[in-house]
């Protein structure tokens, strides 16, 4: 029974891995559940948007690629995520069709 | 309507030139043709149509080979990937278009290029790349030879950039297979007209492109207030689960009535495929749907309708990449007999890894299958294979004989009406095939779907207009009494959803996403939301409609009118069906009733314009479009009807 409960937070921290950790002045975290992910890069050119009012996924704070040979998805997010503050919730999680990117929750500062 | 220099957004603003024979590059603004014809499409036939000479064969240096990207590729409209690729078709010797999805449209656009437009031939292997504006022709002989994904790969190591978006070609582009296709992405093609084959023989095997900059909207928030409205549509159609399922949605179910309409089994012979086939193909625990490995979407796609394949067991163990579609189950699987659920999907792979279209082979491959049942066709011809129906063994070998052009293979790759000749004997009866490319389709069962798929401008496709079931039919509301098997209200619906189609090739929306299919995320009335205030012009719903939708079906109309000899007659479906009823099943006796197709043909061409008699545009009908010039050139060919 420990074993099996060991083994499942050992396998939801290896599913969901927190990404972004400051939101709006409060700490809450961005997870991305890998087994969800369709690799349609939607996240990467939101975030575009966000940052330039334009569609240019070099200027995203996310990147995406993956290989279609193997089926492997790259996923990485870089320190220019300034959080969506004007939004009322981070366009990548918003556009997300497949439930890959959550806002978990708002985790107060002396959590 | 559209006037100059209104549109102030969505474009990349460039048409890419390439000339392989002269190894020139050049570029020219891309607003003056999408301002007649919206993008992508348009502005491929528009040019195709200007500057290639009706005596220009598919094989000459002067036809050119055109990739487009839809006006709305690279912004966040959901499925606006699609790039399309036009040329003169290899079957019919008109137009030629084939429609793909993927990364490398939008990559194109962030380059800077709406559009590459490719003439010439070169005489050695080579490649193009293009970063940003710097656009290279370099030479190929490192990859010539090479399957796809070995193409994909060695390109990737060779730039050293893992965001490169490749469109290449396989062995069977470079045998000019004329069922070749361009791949993308490694795993999707622009399979139909022989878009593959006429890259190969202008000796082009790849086009790597990286963007790195921008797509501008005119008004940008109001742009993604309607983005955000039709992601929403997306989240609240009950289809999008089941669309996402894969593989493949509906049809994992045995009972689905898509099985019983839309299927054609041993090339033809009957549109009904036995249950425990059926359900063994499926099986969910040892089936095609065991084998997949998660989904895929393409770009800004909120569907994802692309399984990843692997297959752990069995004969092709080892096999894996992106795909399996509705095609797979009706052309590899239905097509052949064969319900072994491995083989059907190592077909499918191993005919994406060798660049070929997957209904060419399916139709030809079936064809001469059903020739050696018939003993039209003996060992001796097939290299010693035995090509009976649910040999899979066969159908790989065969595949891999046509993509290099070994045996049997050789004769097939020529095309198979050319193949028919040659074997004589009423080998023709039996192939199925419309305007010369080779055909998957059901005939006798689903009446918009035979009037869409025989009446298609790239000859024999069904994604030009094609209507489905009661709860596909696209627009709304929807008729309650549509019934698929009636000859009535067909023609309508087909108009409108070819017109559908046109707006989403020229747009570059995946009608996948579109209007087809049941997802129903977008109206006509959210493309006109999306297109004023993306590109800053101010369209009503029925300009879009009347005006550039039919802009887009007449000018490959036109095309075809002025390259080939095509009619009437070349509307009307394969003669077979006509003759030769379903013989099991819930529809069985149906076949095509002769007289109550061409009443429906009558009204399709009523309802387009052209006159009823001949299959011909009218001069009134092209001027009300403003293609005069277009009416003109018609007129002098004789192939314009003067009213």
């Amino acid at each position: 029974m420990i074993l099996s409960v060991k083994l499942l937070i050992i396998s939801i921290f290896t599913i969901y891995k927190p990404v972004s950790l400051f939101f709006k002045g409060k700490t809450m975290k961005i997870i991305r559940n890998s087994n969800l992910c369709y690799a349609c890069k939607t996240c990467q050119l939101a975030c575009s948007f966000h940052h330039t009012k334009t569609f240019w996924p070099e200027r995203s704070s996310i990147t995406v690629s993956r290989n279609p040979q193997d089926g492997t998805i790259k996923w990485r997010m870089n320190a220019t995520c300034n959080k969506c503050v004007d939004e009322e919730e981070p366009l990548c999680v918003k556009y997300c069709m497949y439930g890959a990117l959550q806002v978990v929750k708002e985790v107060k500062d002396n959590d | 309507m559209i006037k100059t220099g209104d549109i102030k957004g969505c474009l990349a603003g460039k048409i890419l030139r390439i000339d392989l024979s002269n190894k020139k590059i050049w570029t020219e603004e891309t607003r003056s043709y999408a301002e007649k014809t919206l993008g992508g499409r348009g502005i491929n036939s528009l040019i195709m149509l200007n500057e290639i000479e009706p005596k220009v064969k598919w094989y000459d240096p002067e036809n050119l080979l055109c990739f487009g990207a839809g006006s709305l590729v690279g912004t966040m409209t959901p499925g606006a990937c699609r790039v399309d690729i036009s040329t003169i078709n290899v079957f019919s010797g008109g137009k030629g278009s084939a429609n793909v999805g993927g990364f490398w449209g939008p990559e194109l656009k962030y380059a800077g290029f709406d559009n590459l437009i490719i003439v010439g031939k070169s005489k050695k292997p080579v490649y193009l790349y293009i970063n940003d504006n710097n656009v290279e022709i370099r030479d190929a002989n490192s990859i010539w030879g090479k399957d796809i994904y070995e193409t994909e790969n060695t390109l990737r190591k060779e730039i050293g950039d893992e965001h490169i978006k490749i469109a290449c070609i396989g062995p069977a582009g470079e045998n000019r297979v004329r069922g070749s296709a361009i791949m993308i992405d490694s795993a999707k093609a622009a399979g139909g007209s022989g878009v593959g084959c006429v890259m190969g023989d202008k000796k082009l095997k790849a086009i790597v492109v990286r963007g790195h900059g921008k797509i501008e909207v005119a008004q940008p928030e109001k742009f993604m207030q309607v983005v955000a409205r039709c992601y929403q549509q997306c989240k609240d159609e009950p289809n999008s689960k089941m669309m996402r399922k894969v593989p493949f949605n509906l049809y994992s179910d045995p009972e689905w009535e898509g099985w019983n309409t839309n299927i054609v089994v041993k090339n033809g012979q009957d549109d009904q495929w036995e249950k425990e086939k059926r359900i063994r193909l499926m099986n969910p625990i040892t089936g095609v749907p065991a084998m997949q490995k998660g989904a895929r979407a393409c770009y800004s796609c909120p569907i994802g309708c692309m399984p990843f394949m692997k297959i752990n067991k069995g004969r092709y163990r080892g096999s894996q990449g992106e795909g399996f579609w509705i095609n797979t189950i009706m052309g590899h699987a239905c097509r052949f007999d064969i319900s072994d659920p491995e083989a059907v999907v190592e077909s499918w792979l191993l005919t994406n890894k060798l660049g070929l279209d997957g209904d060419y082979v399916a139709a030809g491959l079936s064809w001469i299958f059903e020739l050696y049942e018939k003993g039209i066709v003996i060992k001796k011809d097939t290299d010693g294979l035995e090509l009976d129906w649910g040999n899979d063994e066969a159908l790989i070998k065969m595949i891999k004989k046509l993509a290099y052009r070994e045996g049997i293979g050789d004769l097939l790759a020529d095309g198979m009406v050319e193949a028919a000749k040659k074997i004589g004997r009423n080998s023709k009866y039996y192939l199925i095939q419309v305007k010369g490319q080779p055909s998957i389709e059901p005939f006798r069962i689903p009446k918009g779907w035979t009037l869409a798929v025989s009446t298609s401008p790239n000859a024999g496709r069904h994604l030009r207009g094609a209507t489905m079931g009661s709860n596909r039919y696209g627009p709304k509301p929807r008729p309650g009494d549509f019934n698929v098997t009636d000859y009535r209200n067909q023609a309508k619906g087909v108009v409108w959803q070819g017109k559908t189609k046109e707006l989403e090739d020229n747009l570059g929306i995946c009608n996948y996403v579109g209007t087809w299919s049941g997802a129903n995320f977008f109206t006509i009335g959210d493309f006109v939301e999306l297109i004023n205030s993306g590109m800053g012009i101010d369209l009503t719903e029925e300009e879009l409609m009347n005006q550039y939708a039919a802009i887009g079906r007449n000018l490959e109309i036109a095309f075809n009118a002025l390259h080939t000899d095509m009619s009437r007659k070349d509307d009307l479906p394969p003669k077979r069906f006509m003759k030769e009823k379903v013989k099991s099943g819930p529809y069985k006796g149906f076949k095509i009733d002769e007289d109550k197709y061409n009443h429906m043909l009558d009204e399709f061409y009523e309802l387009w314009g052209w006159d009823k008699k001949t299959g011909m545009q009218t001069r009134s009908g092209l001027e009300k479009l403003g293609l005069k010039d277009i009416a003109e050139k018609l007129s002098k060919c004789g192939k314009l009807v003067d009213k």
